[in-house]
């Protein structure tokens, strides 16, 4: 039986375990109770994860939609619209169950505090909405920051089976303490200038220095020019009229970056899916599901977004 | 009938007249659009993107009030659109009259790539090689 018991709408746990035998204890009560009552239950976690819980329901997960969290959830700002919302907005009549996992032990230095914002912004996301999240976390294999952290984005904590409300919940401070100022890009990062008239350009530019890094068409370059032009687009409309573009590669990844003097009001910019209507609203959701990662620094004197392409 | 005299337009302002000695010519995105002659329909040549966003927007708006159920949208000559462009094509085609549905011919690589990402089963928009 699972001790989670929903008391308000949106109910976002936290699990720690320790071994495959806390593992499925943790999750696959929480999965058969969704079952029990009628609840659409998606799992989105590592693949080792997903199949001891896979092997544990037998043919009751035929009910179960399963996501490889590793692939769709690669880059922590696409997990909101992509997964997440993706799941309980095609359920919109009843409560959903997911049990998420974005952080694992591989995840990097890099990636982690795009993770840690991720956890963060799935409370306001889903403010109001009958929907339980449950994050698994590794204790044995995860740092100690990692854990003080996931109090600090999660009301609930789940431990040796029991729940314990955290006191030191505050989603806002954790966006706000991972607001980290990006380091400074490679050396031999190619950089250019930009305003309206230079939009097509920097778009070439950075296409072109794309090709003298290796890349030779295909997928990479086409995703390029769409996330250069739509971060330099942004900035002529929105970010002073002006900005920097700058590319360079990094290991098997290819790294676009647009700085500007805007400021980035909203932290869930990018993560909400729009009306399939609507018209506007998908350029950094765009931004999140062509990257495998996007760092983000905003202040009062500028933003910059950093964007890792898959080389 | 078609209206072909009515589609033919350019828009876009060519940068550069007005540059320094030794500044780096300036370009900017135009759009031209030009009717077909063989079928109701249109071929754009150029890009869309910001500064050619606001006529790509009437370009699909006359397509919407067009009488055609299959009306030919030719992007062989488009070098590139945006995720702003791509998303008008899509709500345009989304609020087509029942039976009507937009051919696009040779989609640039952008289109295709955000039209799956974002409306992969839109019946109302079909793409052909030719």
């Amino acid at each position: 039986m699972s001790t989670v018991a929903p008391t308000e709408s949106f109910v976002h746990p936290a699990l720690f375990y320790r071994g495959h035998e806390q593992y499925v204890a943790g999750t696959v009560p929480f999965v058969l109770d969704g079952l029990a009552a009628g609840e659409p239950v998606a799992v989105a976690v590592p693949g080792p994860q997903l199949e001891l819980i896979r092997a544990e329901l037998g043919a009751r997960a035929d009910a179960v939609h399963f996501v490889d969290m590793p692939r769709a959830g690669r880059n922590p700002g696409r997990i909101i619209p992509g997964v997440l919302r993706a799941f309980a907005d095609g359920h919109r009549d009843k409560r959903v169950r997911i049990i998420g996992e974005p952080i694992w032990a591989g995840r990097t230095s890099l990636e982690y505090p795009a993770c840690v914002q991720h956890e963060a912004l799935i409370n306001t996301a889903f403010r109001g909405r009958d929907v339980t999240i449950l994050c698994p976390y590794d204790v044995d294999r995860l740092d100690a920051t990692v854990l003080t952290d996931a109090y600090a984005t999660h009301p609930v904590v789940i431990e040796n089976g029991r729940e314990l409300t955290s006191s030191t919940y505050d989603p806002d401070h954790i966006v706000a303490r991972y607001n980290e100022p990006l380091a400074a890009p490679s050396a031999g990062a190619a950089e250019m200038a930009f305003t309206l008239e230079e939009l097509v350009a920097a778009r070439h530019f950075a296409v072109r220095h794309a090709q003298e890094l290796g890349l030779d068409g295909g997928t990479q370059l086409g995703d390029l020019a769409l996330v250069v032009a739509e971060l330099t687009t942004n900035s002529v409309v929105h970010g002073g009229g002006s900005g920097t573009l700058w590319v360079w590669g990094e290991g098997r990844q290819l790294v676009c970056q647009v700085r500007d003097s805007g400021t980035m009001e909203d932290p869930l910019a990018g993560r909400r899916p729009p009306a399939r209507g609507q018209r506007g609203g998908r350029g950094l959701l765009m931004v999140h599901h062509l990257g495998d990662l996007v760092r983000v620094h905003t202040s009062k004197t500028g933003t910059t977004i950093r964007c890792y392409l898959h080389n | 009938m078609h209206g072909i005299r009515s589609w033919g337009y350019f828009v876009g302002v060519p940068h550069g007249a007005d540059h320094s000695p030794g500044e780096p010519k300036r370009t900017t995105a135009l759009l031209a659009v030009h009717a077909l002659q063989d079928r109701p329909g249109v071929r754009a040549v150029g890009e869309i993107s910001l500064t050619t966003l606001i006529a790509w927007e009437q370009l699909l708006e006359k397509i919407a009030s067009e009488p055609s159920h299959a009306f030919f949208l030719d992007l062989a000559a488009v070098s590139f659109i945006d995720v702003a462009g791509a998303s008008a094509l899509a709500v345009t085609a989304q609020n087509l009259g029942a039976g009507r549905r937009i051919v696009v011919g040779r989609p640039p690589f952008e289109l295709e790539r955000l039209m799956g990402l974002f409306w992969p089963d839109l019946p109302t928009i079909e793409m052909v090689a030719q």
